[in-house]
């Protein structure tokens, strides 16, 4: 599965097992891409014209928390980068917009700067900051490697939620209606649901597009590069840690605006979106969808909030299941929906 | 200055709770190499066992031993049946089984226990306070608490320095395979290992418990804090896990007392409160900070490997 030629060197235990696509893109993952993206698109207009139309909103976050997953799946299946904070980011680009749109519907001012509820202004501020805290958070947590890496970034994600909690002026952990708030962006009212669909579908498309170029890029394949072995890049020349760090910063960039996103969907503003279990569930979206494979965190919200959907009316305890079911993947397909879907080889430790 | 050596006793009995939590752990990840996130919810079982057992018979000692034999055979049960498994698969796969056991036992302690947070009284007969200084009365509950810390901190230091279980523990750490070869029933070292570690977090479980309301999900924040204490403390290390849990314990407490007051000459007494507050929340991941900034091995680190 690993090039022949880097993996004898490669023994470092935290090393992530390659994932299906580690050679880059195939042609069947841009075809499964395309083809789940094109599913996906017509799926608002069916269930509306089955008379479920409830489900629209749904699928709205398939498209957001897929996003979300599928930059988390770009650090962690391309760059090797295991994130147990992946909600730091959702949180902070949900309290970037939702403190905003909280000050316009306030009338007051966040910092001397007046609110707005545009989502031309709020999700690419977000998109900053969660750039610049992805910075900051990973700058520190690179610092370290493996299993404190994933303690560090988990450790930080508490941090970020305590501050959240600790905001009373947006309702403190019980967080803030933000219903009046419309949703503009720009000229255009998405307050219809199937609109807001297609705006961040669209947005999903652009990022789908984007990630794919840029692990295919030379900027990519140093990231990729890393992940199988620091040592030989290191020795290459490349500054692996600016490297690591520039990448870990861009997810963080796609996941607050994944963020900011997901409050302009849901209207309302709470610490919840920042809870340490959300970079759980970001996690599981992404290996049910299969590591390394970026569409495969579209794929794995969708499995994950179709059995959400379909559990709650049979039973409270879905996540339950949910566990249930994890462990049976990791223990029996670690290669996810994908990599199950597509075939292949099974690949060893 | 009473105030200071009441909040210091406080900090002393959050860290060496956090210890009772983070020295299992430490162990855990130091000999197995595992990263286990449902060490929270094993503190939980200790909690829930206790608060059943508790309301049961009404017996203190009963409840705690219950508590910690509940989270010992839970602990078993896991390594027997899934952590096993897992010894030579790659973080992510453990990091996502381990919470695929989080979300399992967050929500079994629910169809168990129902919704309604459960209460664990500290014991009648250390409902009191003792003077520690003349004019300084302390809850004797929490000095027992600190005493039954540093009673943890003796014992692991000697099984893990003085026995022939603790020689095997400590080559173990280094030379997994060397420890097998020479006959040691290394599988066997492991589950003892994992099940004392899960025992001492049922342990902590139940002593922190009077102070909580015990419901789904409290582990979890002192799985996260054991987490910053292994950063802090570095890996695999008793002293780093003593350390840190002090540094940490005294740390929280301290900023939660001083810092409103301090803000509080700047600002107005309100805003002083929140700002205090968050920022005192955040005071024990600050500390982190400076670590990783400065030796992001850990204080007390084993080498780098």
């Amino acid at each position: 599965m690993s090039d022949p030629q880097t993996a004898p060197a490669s023994r470092e235990r935290t090393g992530i097992r390659l994932g299906l696509w580690a050679r880059g893109p195939s042609r069947w993952h841009i075809a499964l891409t395309v083809v789940f993206l094109a599913l996906l698109s017509v799926a608002p207009l069916w269930v509306e014209a089955s008379g479920r139309g409830y489900l629209v909103t749904v699928l709205t976050r398939v498209v957001i928390f897929g996003l979300a997953a599928m930059s988390l799946d770009f650090v962690m299946g391309y760059g090797g980068m295991v994130s147990l904070g992946h909600a730091t980011f959702l949180g902070a680009g949900a309290y970037t917009a939702g403190a905003l749109t909280y000050h316009s519907l306030d009338g007051s001012r966040l910092l001397g700067i007046p609110g707005t509820d545009q989502a031309l202004v709020t999700w690419p501020l977000a998109t900053v900051v969660g750039a610049l805290l992805g910075l900051v958070i990973g700058g520190l947590s690179l610092r370290t490697k493996g299993v404190y890496f994933i303690m560090a970034t988990l450790a930080f994600n508490q941090m970020i939620y305590f501050l959240f909690n600790a905001l009373e002026i947006y309702g403190g952990d019980d967080g803030v209606g933000l219903f009046a708030a419309s949703r503009a962006i720009g000229p255009l009212d998405a307050s219809d649901d199937i609109v807001f669909f297609y705006v961040c579908f669209a947005v999903l498309v652009v990022f789908t597009v984007i990630l794919n170029l840029v692990v295919r890029a030379p900027f990519g394949r140093v990231v990729r590069g890393c992940r199988s072995n620091m040592a030989r890049m290191a020795a290459l020349g490349y500054q692996t840690y600016r490297y690591r760090l520039a990448a870990f910063a861009l997810s963080a960039a796609i996941t607050s605006l994944a963020g900011a996103m997901a409050v302009t969907e849901s209207q309302f503003l709470s610490p919840s979106f920042a809870e340490w279990t959300e970079s759980g569930e970001l996690l599981i979206m992404v290996i049910v969808g299969g590591l390394g494979s970026l569409i495969g965190g579209v794929i794995g919200a969708g499995a994950l909030f179709l059995l959400e959907e379909l559990s709650i009316d049979i039973t409270d305890n879905w996540q339950f299941f949910v566990g249930i079911g994890l462990l049976a993947i990791v223990l029996g397909a670690p290669r996810g929906l994908t990599g199950t879907l597509l075939g292949g080889r099974r690949s060893h430790d | 200055m009473n105030l200071f050596i009441e909040q210091t006793l406080n900090g002393l009995q959050l860290g060496f709770t956090l210890l009772m939590v983070s020295a299992g752990l430490t162990l855990i990840f130091g000999i197995m190499n595992i990263i286990n996130l449902a060490h929270g919810s094993l503190f939980m079982v200790g909690a829930f066992v206790a608060a059943d057992v508790g309301g049961r018979t009404g017996n203190y000692l009963l409840a705690l031993l219950a508590g910690i034999a509940g989270a010992a055979v839970a602990g078993l049960i896991v390594e027997l049946g899934l952590i096993r498994r897992l010894y030579h698969r790659d973080h992510l796969y453990q990091v996502l089984a381990t919470f695929a056991l989080v979300l399992i036992a967050n929500q079994a302690v629910q169809m168990i226990w129902g919704l309604t947070p459960r209460s664990v009284s500290a014991p009648a007969f250390l409902d009191r306070t003792v003077p520690v200084l003349p004019g300084l009365p302390y809850p004797a509950y929490r000095l027992a608490i600190i005493a039954t810390g540093i009673a943890v901190i003796v014992f692991l230091h000697l099984l893990v320095e003085r026995t022939r279980v603790g020689m095997w523990i400590r080559a173990g750490r280094t030379h997994r395979e060397l420890v097998g070869a020479f006959g040691v029933n290394v599988r066997l070292l492991y589950t003892l290992v994992f099940a004392v570690g899960a025992g001492l977090a049922g342990l902590a479980g139940v002593v922190a418990a009077p102070f909580l309301s015990v419901e789904s999900g409290i582990g979890d924040h002192f799985l996260i804090l054991s987490f910053v204490v292994i950063v802090v403390g570095g890996i695999g290390s008793l002293k780093g896990a003593l350390y840190g849990s002090l540094m940490l314990g005294l740390a929280d407490t301290w900023a939660r007392t001083y810092l409103p007051d301090l803000f509080g000459q700047f600002v107005d007494p309100s805003t002083a409160a929140t700002a205090g507050a968050s920022v005192a929340s955040a005071s024990i991941y600050l500390v982190m900070v400076v670590v990783l900034v400065v030796k992001p091995n850990g204080l007390f680190g084993l080498a780098d490997e």
